[in-house]
């Protein structure tokens, strides 16, 4: 099965979705940070899968990602994904801490961006809940650092058998008021996941 | 998307679905997850075509030849023809195929990937000659056309060459 484009209409209420998700995750992290972090969404659009990875914005370098998966009947993946500069001073907004400069991640930085993704991933997901009453049940977060737009390709390849096209939505964090950081929101339903939003959607 | 490189660019990127092709000097590079880099080389012309396929099978989907194996190899081939590479003497190497996700779940693409590519290699009578594919951890992928050889980086690992 090939699915088919997804109408206007669906594009824009899944912006108002993702905006609402969004404003959540970070009124989460700024109390998660101190109020030092926040993050906006920028824009949605639907795009064709081999162009997804460069709109994002990923880069090639090393970054470091938390990895969140939805398990059970609706599945999906939830990745944060931040250059490791940035990953660091995250970290340090977290743990009230100077940036480590060491090469190899503490666990302590590892714990602070597992639980951020845990906490950004969870914001999201409340939404998605509120919005289809369907339980929706995250996997414990994973620690990974690899070259950015490998991983973000292993998340939308599945998702590449059976469209053409995801939709992108680009997700500005920031640091104090004018800072924005190199980090990344990516979230791809899996099939039976997106059937269900569109169908939500459509129905409202 | 098909782009012939000629004398502007060191290292040109190759990004998804897209097959280039370069002379010696110049070296093109991939960064791989699932995905497989396919490079079909003429050593002595100092000629390759790199390809960075997303999918096993195209099953008459539109989109870029090189976003399908058994799309991309015949379309390379042809590429290479046209640059006035030699049938004989040509060497395929590939590399990626990483399976970071749902090790024993239904949809296993690196590995799908992989098994595509070669089938379609052998279907154009070719075959490979070394190839880095599978793991966990994505790749950055170097092509020399000149010594038809790739360099492969992993993140915390040495680099090898193939």
């Amino acid at each position: 099965m090939n699915h088919p484009a997804a109408a206007p209409a669906t594009a824009l209420s899944l912006q108002k979705l993702f905006g609402l998700a969004t404003a959540t995750a970070s009124r989460a992290i700024e109390c998660w940070t101190n109020g030092t972090v926040s993050l906006a969404m920028e824009d949605l659009h639907e795009a064709p899968l081999e162009e997804a990875v460069a709109q994002l914005g990923v880069s090639e370098e090393r970054a470091v990602m938390i990895l969140l998966g939805i398990d059970g009947e609706l599945t999906g993946d939830f990745v944060l994904c931040f250059g490791e500069r940035d990953g660091r001073l995250l970290c340090s907004a977290v743990i009230g801490m100077e940036p480590n400069e060491d090469e190899a991640w503490s666990e302590l930085d590892k714990s602070a961006l597992l639980e951020t993704g845990n906490i950004l991933g969870s914001a999201y997901l409340n939404e998605l809940t509120a919005l289809l009453q369907r339980q929706l049940v995250p996997t414990p977060p994973q620690f990974v650092l690899d070259f950015g737009s490998s991983v973000v390709e292993q998340v939308l390849l599945p998702h590449g058998m059976l469209s053409d096209s995801v939709f992108v939505a680009r997700t500005a964090f920031r640091h104090g008021v004018d800072r924005r950081l190199d980090a990344q929101v990516l979230f791809v339903p899996g099939p039976a996941l997106r059937d269900v939003m569109e169908v939500t959607i459509a129905g409202r | 998307m098909i782009t012939l490189v000629e004398t502007d660019y060191k290292c040109e990127p190759v990004g998804m679905g897209v097959i280039s092709v370069v002379n010696h000097p110049h070296e093109m590079y991939s960064v791989l997850g699932s995905c497989i880099g396919v490079a079909i080389m003429d050593p002595r012309a100092k000629l390759g075509a790199f390809a960075h396929v997303v999918l096993p099978q195209s099953n008459g989907r539109g989109g870029l030849p090189g976003k399908f194996a058994d799309t991309a190899i015949p379309h390379m081939l042809e590429l290479l023809k046209e640059r006035g590479a030699s049938r004989r003497g040509l060497v395929v190497k590939i590399a990626g195929g990483a399976q970071m996700f749902a090790s024993s779940g239904p949809m296993q693409i690196g590995e799908s990937n992989a098994a595509a590519v070669r089938h379609a290699v052998r279907g154009a009578g070719l075959a490979i000659h070394a190839e880095d594919v599978g793991g966990t951890e994505g790749r950055k992928v170097t092509v020399d056309c000149a010594t038809a050889q790739l360099t492969i980086c992993r993140v915390g690992q040495p680099e090898i060459v193939i």
